[in-house]
């Protein structure tokens, strides 16, 4: 697993209070858990892609698998190294 | 949000970002049959870089892939941010897009670029980690979804190795 130290969240909080446009604490804070969620738990990742994939139709999910595997098709056949 | 890769590989080409292309999609690149859906890249980590793939990451109205919230959350197009994280998983106008700098098993861009297949996507070049080095980090990765993929990936570079094999005869 990976995780971020204590030096490196103090240095985050910081790059995020001194962003521009500023953000609000609030703000600062989701995002702040946001990203160490995805550092800390290795099931994040997946979670929030089955997530989204859920809320799909069946129609859906099919259309993006078509148009992945019409763009591996295009790589494939352009792209030979 | 189906992946919409050439789009996304046009906005880091359009900023000039140094990356390298890597986990199921650079193996979906190198022919391997598991379907991906994500895009997976490996920064250079200098601060011109991180600076350049703000830009991109703005153009590609990048958000931060949390469950439960569709829309993803809004982060700062700086390269500060950039700089003190080790990963992101992202959502982008484009799909998924993930970044980390240091995939497992690697020491990040310099190791992985220095073996990395160049392949040409919508007229870019795109460095491509080799199967490899692909291979090498989900090996280090050890999650059960990389152990699953494992044996078709090596069998997948074996084949590629005796093909190149009798290209060379």
């Amino acid at each position: 697993m990976i995780g971020l130290q204590p030096p490196q969240l103090e240095a985050l909080r910081e790059a995020l209070e001194t962003a521009e446009p500023r953000l609000s604490t609030r703000e600062i804070d989701a995002l702040l858990l946001a990203v160490r969620r995805q550092h800390e738990d290795p099931e994040e990742h997946d979670r929030s892609l089955i997530s989204e994939r859920l809320a799909w139709s069946p129609d859906e999910r099919l259309h993006a698998l078509q148009s992945f595997l019409a763009f591996v098709e295009r790589a494939r056949t352009s792209g030979e190294p | 949000m189906s992946l919409r890769v050439e789009e996304i590989v046009a906005a880091l080409e359009l900023h000039k970002v140094r990356y390298v292309v890597i986990g199921g999609l650079g193996a979906v690149l190198h022919g391997s049959p598991i379907v991906t859906q994500d895009a997976d890249i490996c920064p250079a980590r200098d601060p011109e870089n991180l600076h350049r793939l703000a830009a991109a990451l703005r153009e590609l109205k990048a958000r931060l892939r949390v469950a439960g919230v569709p829309e993803g959350i809004p982060f700062p197009y700086e390269g500060a941010f950039l700089s003190n994280v080790q990963l992101l998983n992202l959502t982008t106008a484009f799909g998924d897009l993930d970044l980390s700098y240091e995939p497992a098993g690697t020491t990040g861009y310099h190791d992985l670029e220095r073996n990395a297949v160049v392949y040409e996507i919508a007229g870019k070049k795109v460095a491509v980690a080799s199967l490899d080095d692909i291979i090498r980090s989900k090996q280090a990765a050890n999650r059960e979804k990389d152990r699953a993929v494992l044996p078709t990936l090596r069998l997948h570079s074996r084949m590629l190795r005796e093909k190149a094999g009798r290209r060379d005869e």
